[in-house]
């Protein structure tokens, strides 16, 4: 039987970080993927889709493709009509913030999934997230 | 006396073992792009 892991969403700068073969947070991946199903928001694939695009020319058509067939195979949480009425009173208080992090943090309030993020200091702001730090982050 | 191994839990043992040894979408990701890390800066950071 499959055991269904809690689910912890991964921010865009920790996901390319990994990408970028920062030792650090390679180790912090693969140890979170023990433990946690790690997850994307719809935002989060947007940015890596066009983050790894400004590379395509460097690392050529194959490599490139291969990256995004990595991030597809990565579980994405959608943003719906709900998320956006979370993002939308965010951003009364939050609205300094960019439109990536509002919706991403919109989904970790409105799903309940904990979010690791290495802007923590202007995600903690916001009220009911749950912010995840890892223990080599404390 | 010791039970001998069955063959159907010599081959769950085999599967776990390909199962933890396979790396995570990310880092088989990261494997990939080890050639160009000198060049490749994460998200958010300019590349120049």
């Amino acid at each position: 039987m499959k055991t269904s892991r809690v689910k912890l969403i991964c921010d865009t700068g920790v996901i390319s970080r990994a990408y970028s073969n920062f030792e650090n947070f390679k180790s912090i991946i693969e140890d979170l993927s023990i433990k946690y199903e790690i997850c994307i928001t719809t935002t989060i694939k947007i940015e890596l889709y066009r983050w790894i695009y400004d590379y395509k020319s460097k690392v050529g058509l194959k490599t490139f493709n291969a990256i995004l067939k990595s991030i597809n195979s990565l579980p994405v949480i959608k943003l719906d009509r709900k998320v956006c009425d979370v993002a939308e009173k965010l951003t009364i208080k939050h609205h300094q913030s960019g439109v990536g992090d509002l919706l991403t943090a919109a989904v970790s309030i409105d799903k309940k999934v904990k979010l690791f993020t290495i802007n923590y200091k202007d995600f903690k702001t916001i009220p009911r997230i749950n912010l995840y730090l890892p223990p080599h982050f404390q | 006396m010791k039970k001998p191994i069955s063959k159907s839990a010599s081959k769950d043992v085999t599967k776990t073992t390909q199962k933890a040894e396979k790396l995570h979408p990310i880092l088989q990701g990261a494997k990939i792009l080890e050639p160009y890390k000198n060049i490749i800066k994460p998200y958010g950071i300019e590349n120049f």
